[in-house]
């Protein structure tokens, strides 16, 4: 198959980018997103040139690294699916597919495809844990978890922190990472200590570091690869409700545990 | 910091009022909708309805009135604040732009629709609320004098371009509340599978009793030609 790319290219985060025009030929329909890109780049230091910088790890859709907006949508137009595990035979022959980076304030590029997403990180180094006994490990069956809860603890859990959620979101809001977080932690029993403080200071924090303001358009539980549901930002509103205003000064506060 | 202070400084909580206040003021729609009713009954029933509300029960009223002044200000001011932010959130737009979620289609109109609406009520609300203190013509029925309302509605409605200018409002209001009644109530934490098909459902219909219910009051004034019956 053959394909016409317009690939984001900017030096750095002050940088201003551009799109180059590259055509990917003899591609097979079996090559992931990512191999296709592999080939490309191949090609360029072939003939000395820089390789399009874009990022991956686990490359099976489960670590949340690759991150590409494909032809607009995050991920590329399958549903539930990371850009590692979109293939080639998903686009018709002769096609001009464009890749850009995750566009967000809070998101600045690094180079070309890869942006820093540390901003995750420090949402998560603000509530995103729970604290548990260490020492020998407790028994199975000890803390009795309804289906139901273990169920929407697990969905929430499912997500891989990839950042598409804010990618898709017309107002670059954060809102699935964080409510997903927030339900997976506070749906289980081992959660409830820090339950208040923990949606109250991870807020916080999220407004804090530039992201938008949710609108209700749930473009973000359409684009996650994991397909998280937008019920857990409803669940993360009453929660933030009760515990902002009813919760202790303590649990309100910025600082540590 | 004030507990208070800061969930109306943080993201849910602003999104939470905006949605407080925006289905208030849809509340109050319905309330119009039925005095408007009073069109049919002709022009002494509506007239008495108009003095009933404006005047005899100016204790009761003018403290509503207040209210839904202060959730509409509120609405807006969140409203130009919200998206100021969220334009800021994202410099850089993307150059190709597309959509997964079934949802977005009327949510990306909230803030023309909005700003469309403040208009409408600018040009509305002085003209019937507070008209009588300028032009509205007045009328004596068993010796009480009071505004002609229904007289100034059928002669403003006579002007094709001033009945397109409510119905196309209305039109923004649908669009607006298509998405924003939903939506406030997501940002309230309303949000169960087994109870949202049936919210779409009764949303979806107020929105449209609502719009189609002021544009049908619009429609059928314009269609008396300016003849008061
Ligand atoms: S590279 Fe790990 S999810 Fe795509």
């Amino acid at each position: 198959m053959n394909f016409k790319l317009r690939l984001w290219r900017q030096a750095n985060g002050n940088a201003k980018g551009n799109f180059q025009e590259v055509e990917a030929q003899g591609v097979s329909p079996d090559m992931s997103f990512l191999e296709m890109l592999d080939e490309v780049n191949n090609d360029f230091l072939r003939e000395g040139k820089d390789a399009v910088a874009f990022e991956s790890d686990c490359r099976e859709g489960i670590c949340g690294t690759c991150s590409l907006v494909i032809n607009g949508l995050p991920h590329g137009p399958d549903r539930g699916t990371t850009a590692c595990q979109l293939y080639m035979r998903k686009f018709k022959d002769g096609q001009t597919i464009t890749v850009e980076p995750w566009r967000a304030k809070a998101f600045p590029v690094i180079k070309d495809l890869a942006v820093d997403r540390a901003a995750f990180d420090e949402i998560i180094s603000v509530g995103g844990f729970i604290s548990v006994k260490t020492g020998s490990a407790p028994d199975a069956n000890g803390l009795p978890v309804p289906k139901r809860d273990a169920d929407s603890a697990m969905d929430a859990a499912a997500c891989i922190g990839c950042g598409a959620c804010v990618a898709a979101c017309p107002n670059a809001s954060a809102m699935l990472f964080v409510a997903a977080k927030v339900s997976h932690l506070g749906h289980l029993p081992q959660g409830q200590p820090e339950r208040q403080r923990r949606v109250v200071r991870m807020v916080s924090k999220m407004d804090e570091l530039g992201f938008g303001n949710c609108s209700n358009r749930n473009e973000c539980e359409a684009a996650c690869p994991k397909e998280i549901s937008v019920e857990h930002i409803a669940r993360m509103n009453r929660d933030y409700g009760v515990s902002a205003l009813l919760g202790t000064d303590r649990d309100r506060s910025e600082a540590g545990a | 910091m004030n507990p208070v202070f800061q969930y109306l400084r943080s993201s849910i909580g602003r999104k939470q009022l905006m949605g407080l206040s925006g289905l208030l003021l849809y509340g109050f729609l319905l309330v119009h909708l039925f005095g408007n009713l009073g069109l049919l009954s002709g022009p002494e029933y509506f007239n008495g309805y108009g003095h009933l509300m404006l005047h005899t029960l100016k204790k009761v009223v003018i403290p509503i009135e207040v209210l839904l002044l202060g959730a509409f200000l509120l609405h807006l001011l969140l409203g130009f604040k919200v998206t100021a932010e969220n334009r800021a959130a994202r410099p850089d737009r993307y150059a190709v732009r597309a959509s997964k979620s079934p949802r977005t289609g009327f949510g990306a109109y909230m803030a023309v629709s909005g700003v469309w609406l403040l208009v409408f009520i600018l040009v509305h609300v002085p003209h019937f609320r507070f008209g009588a203190y300028r032009a509205t013509p007045l009328v004596t029925y068993n010796g009480v004098e009071m505004r002609d309302l229904y007289a100034e509605a059928v002669r403003s409605f006579a002007n094709g371009w001033f009945t397109l200018f409510y119905v196309g409002s209305f039109l923004l209001l649908l669009v607006h509340l298509a998405h924003g009644v939903r939506s406030s109530l997501q940002s309230l934490g309303i949000n169960h599978p087994r109870w949202n098909p049936a919210l779409d459902f009764v949303s979806y219909v107020y929105a449209v009793v609502i719009c189609g219910g002021f544009s049908g009051f619009a429609i059928w004034l314009w269609s008396q030609g300016g003849v008061a019956a």
